[in-house]
């Protein structure tokens, strides 16, 4: 008799929530501290978002000297990403 | 938006009154706010590329160090690329023979006699299944992924389906034997051992298993890395999901694959580890006792000690997100190669599940027994390489419990023919 009622609880309280397990992949790169200096758009060569398993999110920019990580709700560079994704 | 440029120029006016005074001309062009921007926007970094050049080696530094906020990881994907192959291939060698020879035994010759017997049994194939989507992994960690995103969803979601469904066996094992110790005395279980109950209790955990397997199918899909333009199979999750929804789903899997079966295996296993202290008084023989507290114990330090470091990391890691801890490149850095070790750690309790459950149980045993015997009699040599570390073990089990025993010093005779 406990077994069912027990059961019943696991498949009302599984079923009505999402789990994501599994082997994570190693994100290539993360953001942990960002820039709080705008960058010149004829500058960019390329602006990334990282990717979403890390803790923070953020936007990598590649300048041809070296590369930034800029946060994403900064004004300056939400036109570039929108731009970034009409391509 | 009147606010945004004003402040833009005090950051700008800042960077450049700690630089030359050559540069303090950009600050005085203020005749169109927009051209004024821009041409401080060209002053700001033409200063950045000169002061590169310049000899100035301690601003560089500084400078230098400052900016590189980019958090590069190919040390923990390297770790990754010789570790994981390591583990994988060790588990899955060890964890197939005992799966394996738990599967055989239970189909050929031993009887499914009580419900913990069919839990055990589908622990077994939920391990094998488990195990068999460990080469996929190890081959993702050293070449990327090439077979396909259609490959990348089903493994992850196999994979996910029977860490889940082992887990809750698990758990209805320890809720079984409970069970049936405290209805010892009444031998009412006739209705809970039909046949018909059994598959249902089967369906409901399998089914509660392939739904938190689904999530996997979705999210999980092949992605080509920015700087190595190699491909990986990973969880992509959609942009508008928020960061709270990210770090519930983290706390949710850690509630239900480790917190819950720990409680419930903790709350049935004292229960169980009462009523033998209590049959103490009794009379029952102490030997014996030892012999099932022993088991209790086992299961239990086991599963703390291959579970619980995984979950710590992992509660760690969503506090991370919660409210960013980690601002040391360094430490997010040890962060993924604690979770890579931890959770290669949590992969071994499929291996051990054999040893904990099935041949430390004296039943079973005596069914290795006789197994070996008749093939040492018909001279049949069907046993495979692999099987031999198992049957070790229960050898060197049976041959502990029965030292003073004569029977035993056979038994052992018998295996070294």
């Amino acid at each position: 008799m406990r077994i069912p009622v027990f059961l019943l609880f696991l498949v009302f309280t599984m079923c009505s929530i999402q789990l994501v397990p599994a082997m994570p992949a190693i994100p290539e790169f993360c953001c942990i501290n960002f820039i709080d200096f705008p960058i010149p758009a004829n500058k960019i060569v390329s602006a990334v978002i990282t990717p979403s398993r890390c803790s923070s999110k953020g936007i990598m920019v590649t300048t041809p000297r070296t590369q930034f990580c800029v946060k994403p709700d900064e004004d300056w560079i939400k036109p570039i990403m929108e731009k970034q994704y009409k391509r | 938006m009147s606010s945004c440029p004003s402040g833009n120029n005090q950051q700008s006016a800042s960077l450049l009154w700690t630089a030359d005074s050559s540069f303090l001309n950009g600050v005085s062009h203020h005749k169109q706010i927009t051209m004024g921007v821009l041409l401080e926007y060209e002053h700001d970094y033409q200063y950045h590329d000169h002061d590169n050049d310049s000899n100035d080696s301690a601003y560089d530094e500084d400078y230098f160090g400052d900016l590189h906020t980019v958090c590069d990881k190919q040390e923990v994907r390297s770790f990754a690329g010789v570790f994981l192959p390591v583990i994988y291939t060790l588990a899955l060698v060890l964890g197939l023979a005992g799966n394996s020879l738990v599967v055989f035994i239970y189909l050929s010759h031993k009887r499914l006699r009580t419900l913990t017997d069919v839990f055990i049994l589908n622990l077994a194939f939920a391990d094998l299944l488990l195990l068999f989507t460990l080469p996929f992994w190890a081959a993702d960690a050293v070449n990327g992924w090439q077979i396909g995103t259609a490959a990348c969803k089903i493994t992850s979601a196999l994979y996910t389906t029977n860490f889940s469904c082992s887990m809750l066996l698990l758990s209805c094992i320890s809720i079984d034997r409970y069970r049936a110790l405290a209805k010892g005395s009444a031998h009412t279980p006739a209705r809970n051992n039909s046949r018909k109950h059994r598959i249902i209790m089967c369906l409901v955990v399998w089914g509660i298993a392939i739904v938190l397997g689904l999530p996997d199918m979705v999210f999980y899909t092949v992605r080509v890395q920015h700087s190595s333009e190699r491909y990986t199979c990973r969880a992509v999750y959609p942009h508008s999901m928020a960061r709270a929804a990210k770090a519930t789903l983290e706390i949710l899997e850690v509630s239900l694959s480790f917190i819950l079966p720990f409680l419930v295996m903790m709350f049935c296993y004292c229960r169980v580890g009462v009523a033998l202290s209590q049959a103490a008084t009794a009379g029952v023989h102490g030997g014996r006792r030892w012999r099932a507290f022993r088991v209790l114990i086992a299961v239990v330090g086991v599963f703390l000690l291959t579970q619980l470091p995984y979950n710590v990391v992992k509660l760690i890691k969503t506090l991370d997100v919660i409210y960013i801890l980690v601002t040391e490149c360094d430490v997010s850095k040890n962060l993924d190669l604690a979770n890579q070790i931890t959770e290669s750690l949590a992969l071994t309790h499929c291996c051990l599940n054999p040893v904990l459950y099935v041949f430390i149980g004296s039943s079973f045993k005596m069914h290795i027994i006789k197994l070996a015997k008749h093939w040492s009699q018909t001279g049949r040599g069907y046993r495979h390489g692999n099987e031999q570390p198992a049957i070790e073990i229960s050898l060197k089990s049976a041959t502990q419990t029965h030292t003073n025993s004569s029977s035993g010093n056979e038994d052992t005779s018998t295996f070294t023919i």
